[in-house]
C-alpha cells in the first residue's frame, strides 16, 4: 500500500512543468556550477547530456571559471556521481522538488565530481571519465 | 566518631597566628620564637651589635632573628612569596576569590581565553569554511568579505549579546587609550612596604585576601589586554562581527551546517571537521547497511583524516574514536593550509562514502562478514531492508554502487 502511494506521488511530481536546476559540485563542496533549464529544454535528455552542456559553457564569470577548474581537477582521477550513482538516465529520477524564497517550485539535481579513495590498496584507482 | 570541621591550609595557617602577633619587617613576616630566657638575653645582646642576628649552625645560614620590645622573632616567610604562591598554598580561598572577581568583572558567564593560533583560526574560518558551507549572496558580494562572513556567522552561531557588548567596550577603550594602555601592577604596592610594625592574624588574613583579589584582577586585566591585542586587526569591523571574533577566540569552537572546529584540550591542536551525515553502503550480496553520522576531522598537528566518534567501517581498523581512515595513499607532506585541509577532509569523506568496493571487499573488514567470536567487528546491526524508503527516495544516498 505504501509503495503504491509513493508511486502515485512520483507520477504527480514528474508532471510539474517547472525548471530543472542542475548543480555540479567539486568534491564535497557546498557550492558548484549551476545551470537552470527551463521547462521544455531538458525533457528527453539524459543527465549526462545536461552535465556535458554545463561543462562546455564558455560564458562563465571569474568565480564560475574557478569552480569549473576545480571540477575538472577532481575529474582527472575522479568520477561524476549523482546521489551515489553514476550520472546516466533521466535527470528527474534523481531530482527533488525545492522551492525558492518566493515559493516557486523547481527540480534540483546535484552532481558531484569526486575522487573515490579506495582503502586497502596501494595503487590509485583509475576510473574512465568522459570529458566534455 | 564526631570529627571537628576540617580546616583548610589557609585557616590552619592563620589559626597558628591567632594567639600571637606577628612582626612585619622589610616585606617579611617574623613570628615569635619561644626560647630559653637566658639564651634570649644572650642573643639580644649580640643583636644590639648589628641590625639583626643570623643564626648559624654548622656553617649553614639559618633564619634571621630580630628583637622587638625584648621578644625574639624569627624570620618565616616573605610576603611576596606568600602572595605569589597563594593560589597553590590556599587553593580553596584562591578559587573563591577568583570566582568573586570574575563575577564582578564579567557577570555569570565570563570569557576565558583559549590558546588558539590566530593564523590557523583565520585559515579555517575564512578559507576552509566557505568550501563546505553555502554562503548567502550578500556575503559573497560584500566588499569586506571576511567581515561579512563574521557578521553572518555571528547570526548563525547565535553569539550571545554580551560578546557584542564586550566588543563595543573594547572598541571604546581602544579609542580612549589610543590602543597603548597597559594594566598597572598592583603587587608592587604591597611589596614596596618596608616599615616595621606589629600585625594581627586578622589583619594579615585581610591583607592576603586583598592581595589575592588584586592579583586576580591584574591577571584578568592582562588576559583582556591579550584578547584586545588579538582583536586589533578586526577593530574597524562592525560590533557584531567583532563580537563573533571575540566569541571564537574565547570559546574556540564553532559548528555551522555540519562543518566545524574545536580546540582539543589534550594537545591544544585545532580540530577541523565535516560531518558525514547518514549514508548507506551495499555488500557483495546487494544488501544495504545504514551508516550513522560521524565527524571526519583533521588536526593542526596531523592532516591524516580521522573519525572523531567511536565508529566502525570497513576502512577503519577498530571500533573506537580518533581512528585514521585507510586512504590507500599517505597524505604526508601536507601542511595546515586551506587547500591541504580541504583535500584531506574530502579524502576522508570520499573514503567513507565511496572507498569500499562490494565486489573487491577491500579494507580491514568485509561488510558481509559473519561475526564468529565476541569482539569481532561486524556490521549486522547496520543492516536495513533493500527497499528501505529512505534509500529509495534518495534521502539517504547509497554511495558505493557506481562502479
Amino acid at each position: 500500500m505504501a509503495v503504491r502511494v509513493l508511486e502515485e506521488k512520483e507520477k504527480e511530481r514528474r508532471k510539474l512543468p517547472v525548471p530543472l536546476v542542475v548543480e555540479i559540485l567539486p568534491g564535497q563542496a557546498a557550492e558548484g556550477l549551476l545551470e537552470v533549464f527551463e521547462p521544455g529544454t531538458y525533457e528527453g535528455k539524459t543527465l549526462q547530456e545536461l552535465v556535458d552542456f554545463i561543462l562546455a559553457r564558455q560564458d562563465l564569470s571569474v568565480e564560475e571559471r574557478e569552480i569549473l577548474e576545480d571540477i575538472l581537477l577532481q575529474m582527472e582521477r575522479g568520477v561524476l556521481l549523482c546521489a551515489g550513482r553514476a550520472v546516466e538516465g533521466d535527470p528527474l529520477e534523481r531530482a527533488r522538488v525545492e522551492e525558492t524564497e518566493e515559493g516557486e517550485k523547481y527540480y534540483y539535481v546535484a552532481v558531484r565530481a569526486v575522487r573515490p579513495q579506495e582503502g586497502g590498496f596501494p595503487d590509485p584507482w583509475e576510473v574512465p571519465v568522459r570529458r566534455p | 566518631m564526631k570529627g571537628h570541621p576540617k580546616k583548610n591550609h589557609f585557616e590552619r595557617f592563620f589559626h597558628e597566628l591567632q594567639n600571637h602577633e606577628a612582626l612585619w619587617k622589610d616585606g617579611t613576616l617574623y613570628l615569635p620564637c619561644p626560647m630559653d630566657p637566658e639564651t634570649a638575653r644572650e642573643l639580644e645582646k649580640a643583636a644590639r651589635a648589628g641590625p639583626f642576628l643570623e643564626v648559624r649552625r654548622g656553617g649553614v645560614q639559618g633564619p634571621k632573628v630580630v628583637f622587638h620590645r625584648g621578644i625574639p622573632y624569627v624570620e618565616t616567610i616573605a610576603w611576596e612569596g606568600l602572595v605569589r604562591h597563594a593560589a597553590v598554598l590556599f587553593p580553596q580561598v584562591a578559587s573563591r576569590i577568583q570566582r568573586k572577581v570574575r563575577r564582578d568583572l564579567f557577570g555569570n558567564a565570563q570569557p576565558q581565553g583559549v590558546q588558539l593560533n590566530t593564523t590557523h583560526l583565520e585559515t579555517v574560518l575564512f578559507q576552509v569554511l566557505p568550501r563546505f558551507v553555502r554562503l548567502p549572496a550578500w556575503v559573497k558580494s560584500a566588499e569586506n568579505r571576511r567581515e561579512a562572513l563574521a557578521l553572518w556567522l555571528s547570526m548563525k552561531a547565535a553569539v550571545p549579546e554580551r560578546f557584542h557588548r564586550w566588543a563595543k567596550d573594547m572598541q571604546r577603550r581602544d579609542l580612549e587609550s589610543g590602543g597603548t594602555k597597559r594594566p598597572g601592577s598592583f603587587l608592587q604596592e604591597v611589596w614596596s612596604e618596608t616599615e616595621e610594625r606589629m600585625v594581627e592574624a586578622e589583619t594579615l588574613r585581610r591583607d592576603l585576601e586583598d592581595s589575592l583579589e588584586r592579583t586576580w584582577r591584574e591577571s584578568l586585566a592582562r588576559e583582556q589586554e591579550r584578547l584586545r591585542k588579538r582583536l586589533r586587526p578586526y577593530r574597524d569591523w562592525a560590533a557584531p562581527a567583532l563580537g563573533f571574533m571575540l566569541f571564537i577566540l574565547t570559546r574556540g569552537t564553532l559548528e555551522v551546517d555540519g562543518f566545524g572546529f574545536f580546540a582539543r584540550s589534550s594537545d591544544g591542536g585545532l580540530v577541523v571537521y565535516k560531518r558525514s551525515g547518514r549514508y548507506a553502503l551495499v555488500d557483495y550480496y546487494n544488501r544495504l547497511y545504514l551508516f550513522p553520522d560521524c565527524r571526519v576531522a583533521v588536526t593542526s598537528h596531523d592532516l591524516w583524516p580521522v573519525v572523531v566518534e567511536t565508529y566502525k567501517h570497513p576502512l577503519l581498523p577498530r571500533h573506537q574514536p580518533w581512528q585514521r581512515i585507510c586512504l590507500g595513499h599517505s597524505p604526508s607532506g601536507r601542511t595546515f593550509t586551506a587547500p591541504h585541509i580541504i583535500r584531506s577532509l574530502e579524502d576522508g569523506l570520499n573514503a567513507l562514502y565511496h572507498g569500499y568496493d562490494p565486489r573487491k571487499r577491500n579494507g580491514y573488514h568485509r561488510l558481509d562478514h559473519f561475526a564468529s567470536f565476541q569482539g569481532d567487528i561486524h556490521f549486522d546491526d547496520f543492516k536495513i531492508p533493500s527497499d528501505d524508503p529512505r534509500c529509495l527516495s534518495g534521502e539517504i544516498p547509497v554511495t558505493n554502487t557506481f562502479s
